[in-house]
Parts: structure tokens; C-alpha cells; sequence
């Protein structure tokens, strides 16, 4: 006799049943969908006990990692504990190494390495008990410190705060890692396709750093968006590792013309960036590609590199959400 | 043997919704009704569909295609482009005239469901 346990309910199974099955027959209702391990609506976290493979079919590594399983498709063999609450990594403390206003609306933070994490993943800062903001990491553990670019926003609550407060020396209480939106060691003969806009560019900076200490030889595309020109940051780093890299190459599309400019940067193109990718890039179901920025231009971006030819395991994205 | 099985059972599945995903994006007439921010859990959920509609192994009931759409508020127009698509689909795979029609009998015999008739 199997017993499977849901927070604090024990049910005894029945021959052959599927943990979906013994907990709605049990009262607790469980999302669900198909019931055959295909719409994976129906996800729990495994907390003990053995989850056979046929239960984790189809489901993404990093959804195996924490242990989550198709509850109409997992058949116990032996006692269940499980749960349906997402896992919950640490909150640690990371000790500011130093802060730079790199661009007018954009902070540089450089903290001290509080848990292992891949460029492009995010981490989380808790301003408080109960608030938080959510940024992605720049640079590579080889790096020695996770570097992050605080876009400043008027009013913000964090930013305020981080102009008038945050210096070296300081703590903060970070979390993390979090995101899928890094680079993967099998990438190697992949093409990649880098797109961000605004602090967009933070992730896939590192990314694009990482990818070339691990030796990719592949082309590199990043490219970078903004309302104007005056947005951009970051373009004589870019340009040395252009320099450095052969197959790194780096394209800023800003959407509007102003009248006073800066000294032109190579390849700087004005336009629609929808339309600059699509014209300026071939597609194909090798290429890897990643997105960040606001979330409707991750959608957009992530549906017109599908259509054009893009598998959808390939497309990594990270949206940023605005907070309050 | 249905269709499922005879054009390769899952990774035939994987292969088509590739195709009737893009072709349903493209499509003015249902697009809006696919156009999920999450895509990853749009394509999920056409794998589950097109499983069903090729005779594979699924536990959909009527009262679940019912419900699944009942809020959607669809019409002949939109089941009827959707079984077109299904049907473009099914021949860039190279299924057979008998097999597209096996495929159009499984999709009339939810219609009535899906439709909220």
C-alpha cells in the first residue's frame, strides 16, 4: 500500500493510480488538462520519494532539476510526498564592490559572488521582507563579482533609493540563480542571435562574454535597440570585443533620429528593429537565439524569429516586468 | 492503425505542430485564438490536439472539448479554417487523401462539443 502525501493530507493509493488521479478523487483540486503528459498542466514538485521517468517526459531539464513531474502520468511505486508550491532558493547577503553611473539612466552595481550562476541569469534583490526587484547578471563568474545595470527609473522606489544610498561596502539581500536565459556549453557550432533593448543588453553582454571564454566559434549577433541614441551604453566595450572576436559581431538599431548626435557608432542603423532583423538576418532551426527587454517586444520578437524559421527550444528569452 | 501511428506517433506529432503552429499564427481568421504570450504552453496544448485529431492516445471527453472552449464563442468559420490548416498540415507531411480524411472525421466528431452545440 503506496501513501501519497499533499501539504498536510495523506491518501492512501489505489492499484495502479495516478497521483492526479488520488488527489482529485481526494477533494484537492489539481490543474489538468489532457491527462496524457503532453499539456503539462497538471505539474507537481516531487519533496520525496522516487519519481519514474515516464513522469518527467517531455519536461524541460531545468524543470527536472527541481524535481517537477506530470502527476497524471506518475504511477508511485513507492511512498509520495509532493507538493505544488514552486521551490525556493536562499536569501543570502552580497556585499557591494562598487557602483558607476555608466550612463545617465543607468547604475552599474558590481557585488561580491553570493552563489554560483550562468551570465544572462537573473537574481532577485529584497528591499524588504516582502518587496523585490528582479536583475539580470552581466558578467561571468571569471569576472570575480556579478555586475548588474540598474536601469533608473524616476520615482522608483530601488532606484532612488540606490542613487542616494547604495555604495561599496554596503549589503544586499540577493536570491538566485533564476532564468533559463544563459548560454549552454552544447551551443557550440550554433549561430547565435543576442537581441535586447534598453538594460536588455545586461544579460546578453554577459552571455556574449561567456560564450567567447568558452571558445565559441560560431557567428555572433548582438544586436541592440532603443528609442534613441542617446540610450545606448556599453558601445566601446562591445567594440573592443568585436575587435577582439572575429565572429562577434555588433548592430544598434534606434528607432528615432534626433538632431544633435553623438560621433556616429559603427553600424548604427535607424529604423524599425523588426524589420532590421528580419532583413539583415537568415533563420534557421540551428540558430540560437536570445531576447530581453519589455515584455511585448520579447513576444513580438520571439513570434517573428518562430515564424521566420526559428525552432521555439532555441528562443531564450527574458521579459522585464515593470515593478511597483 | 490510426494516422497517429502511421505517420510515426510522437515524433510525427512533434514535426506536425511545428508546422500547423506557424500556419495557425499566419492565419487572420483564428490567429487571435493561438496568439499566447506563452508560447511554449500553446505549443503543449496543440500537441495534445493534434494527438487527439490523428486517432493517438488521449482522455479528452466531450464535456472537456465543451469547456475548453465554450468562452471562446467560435463559429463554423473558425472550425472550419482550424481543419483546413489541419489538413495543409497533414499533406506537407505526406499523409494520404484517406488519411486527411480519417483526420476530418475525428475533428466533425467533436464539433458540436468545440462549437457549444
Amino acid at each position: 500500500m503506496t501513501t501519497l502525501q499533499f501539504h498536510d493530507q495523506r491518501i492512501d493509493m489505489h492499484k495502479d493510480e495516478s497521483v492526479l488521479d488520488a488527489l482529485l478523487r481526494s477533494g484537492i483540486p489539481i490543474a489538468h488538462g489532457c491527462r496524457a503528459g503532453v499539456c503539462q498542466s497538471c505539474l507537481l514538485r516531487c519533496i520525496d520519494g522516487e519519481i519514474a521517468p515516464p513522469a518527467q517526459a517531455g519536461l524541460a531539464a531545468t524543470l527536472r532539476q527541481q524535481d517537477a513531474f506530470l502527476s497524471c502520468r506518475c504511477i508511485p511505486t513507492g511512498d509520495l510526498v509532493v507538493s505544488d508550491s514552486a521551490p525556493s532558493l536562499p536569501r543570502v547577503k552580497s556585499r557591494v564592490l562598487e557602483t558607476d553611473r555608466i550612463a545617465p539612466r543607468i547604475l552599474r552595481i558590481r557585488l561580491a559572488i553570493p552563489f554560483d550562476f550562468r551570465p544572462g541569469q537573473y537574481l532577485n534583490i529584497w528591499l524588504d521582507e516582502y518587496n523585490l526587484r528582479s536583475y539580470s547578471i552581466a558578467s561571468c563568474v571569471d569576472d570575480g563579482y556579478v555586475e548588474l545595470h540598474v536601469g533608473l527609473i524616476e520615482g522608483g522606489r530601488f532606484s532612488e533609493w540606490a542613487i542616494q544610498h547604495l555604495a561599496s561596502g554596503h549589503s544586499l539581500n540577493v536570491q538566485g540563480p533564476f532564468g533559463t536565459c544563459h548560454y549552454d556549453a552544447e551551443s557550440e557550432d550554433q549561430p547565435l542571435l543576442l537581441i535586447g533593448m534598453g538594460t536588455g543588453l545586461a544579460p546578453l553582454y554577459g552571455i556574449v562574454k561567456e560564450s567567447l571564454l568558452r571558445g565559441h566559434r560560431s557567428p555572433i549577433d548582438l544586436v541592440t535597440g532603443a528609442r534613441n541614441f542617446e540610450q545606448f551604453y556599453l558601445q566601446d566595450e562591445l567594440l573592443q570585443l568585436c575587435d577582439r572576436a572575429p565572429n562577434l559581431q555588433a548592430y544598434w538599431v534606434a528607432q528615432h533620429q534626433c538632431n544633435q548626435q553623438a560621433q556616429p557608432a559603427t553600424n548604427l542603423e535607424y529604423g524599425d528593429i523588426y524589420q532590421f532583423v528580419a532583413r539583415q538576418f537568415v533563420l534557421t532551426r540551428n540558430t540560437r537565439i536570445y531576447l530581453c527587454g519589455a515584455e511585448s517586444f520579447v513576444h513580438k520578437m520571439k513570434k517573428q524569429c518562430y515564424l521566420h524559421g526559428a525552432a521555439l527550444q532555441n528562443i531564450r528569452a527574458d521579459a522585464f516586468l515593470p515593478c511597483s | 492503425m490510426s494516422v497517429y501511428e502511421r505517420l510515426g506517433g510522437a515524433e510525427a506529432i512533434d514535426a506536425a505542430v511545428d508546422i500547423f503552429y506557424r500556419k495557425v499564427l499566419l492565419d487572420d481568421r483564428i490567429s487571435h485564438f493561438f496568439d499566447d504570450i506563452d508560447m511554449e504552453r500553446q505549443i503543449a496544448k496543440q500537441k495534445a490536439f493534434l494527438t487527439m485529431a490523428f486517432g493517438g492516445p488521449n482522455h479528452y471527453s466531450g464535456r472537456d472539448m465543451r469547456t475548453a472552449h465554450q468562452h471562446m464563442q467560435l463559429n463554423e468559420i473558425h472550425f472550419d479554417a482550424v481543419v483546413e490548416q489541419l489538413a495543409a498540415t497533414l499533406q506537407e507531411l505526406g499523409a494520404t487523401e484517406a488519411d486527411i480524411g480519417e483526420v476530418a472525421g475525428i475533428a466533425a466528431s467533436v464539433k458540436d462539443d468545440v462549437l457549444n452545440r
